[in-house]
């Protein structure tokens, strides 16, 4: 996973007592996402690899590199359902 | 019903109309590309009446429209910011989110002038908003 993911241009971030919440201009809607998923979206406000993500989780958690490796995967294929990050143009 | 008000006739046409296309808009264009629309060619308004009057009086009509037009924080902020934002006035409208007294998540839209919440009810609400959104967009923002 070499491509490069950013935050769709519609998506605003903010976070909130430790969370972080989503408003996606397109759609109006809005929603909360936990510690980690702030940290992804937060490293995706510039272009970032699927292993710079990695990398961006696990200095911020102590967990093993295989966990942060699912939870990233996890995390950044509902981002795709719900049209959060996209594929950065080369 | 009758809309009463002693707001001058051209800006109750020009009240009246933005309340009429502004708010499908909100529905179909995300804000981040509306806004600059609504916000385009400051200062080719003149000035008017006092801005509470427009805002009384833009809230009186959309509290009366049905369907695309009915009143939200949304669609009050941005009829409101394009009316001021056309006088020169240098409003901004900003979107926060807050958790609510039961836990839910809950989003309101407000306008901004000087830093401080603008012809809003309950300003001592708005601290507790924590902004996601704020127009104009500022570079890098």
């Amino acid at each position: 996973m070499s491509e490069r993911l950013r935050r769709h241009p519609d998506m605003r971030l903010t976070a909130l007592a430790g969370e972080g919440v989503v408003l996606h201009l397109g759609s109006r809607r809005y929603f909360t996402v936990n510690e980690t998923g702030l940290v992804i979206l937060t490293e995706l406000e510039n272009p970032r690899t699927f292993d710079e993500l990695v990398s961006a989780v696990l200095e911020e958690f102590e967990v093993e590199r295989h966990e942060a490796e699912a939870t990233t995967r996890a995390f950044l294929t509902q981002c795709r359902d719900a049209a959060v990050v996209l594929e950065a143009a080369e | 019903m009758k809309l009463r008000t002693d707001l001058p006739l051209g800006w109750r046409l020009r009240a009246g109309m933005a309340a009429l296309v502004i708010p499908p808009l909100v529905h179909v264009v995300p804000m981040h590309r509306l806004a600059p629309r609504l916000g385009a060619a400051p200062g080719t308004a003149p000035s008017g009446p006092p801005e509470g009057r427009a805002a009384a009086w833009v809230d009186a009509l959309l509290e009366r429209l049905p369907g695309p037009w009915r009143h939200t924080c949304l669609k009050r902020s941005a009829v409101l910011y394009h009316l001021f934002r056309r006088t020169g006035a240098p409003v901004e409208l900003w979107i926060g989110v807050r958790r609510g007294e039961a836990g839910a998540l809950a989003a309101h839209a407000w306008l901004v002038r000087d830093g401080e919440p603008y012809l809003e009810r309950g300003e001592e609400e708005i601290g507790r908003f924590a902004v996601i959104a704020r127009f104009p967009e500022r570079a890098g923002a």
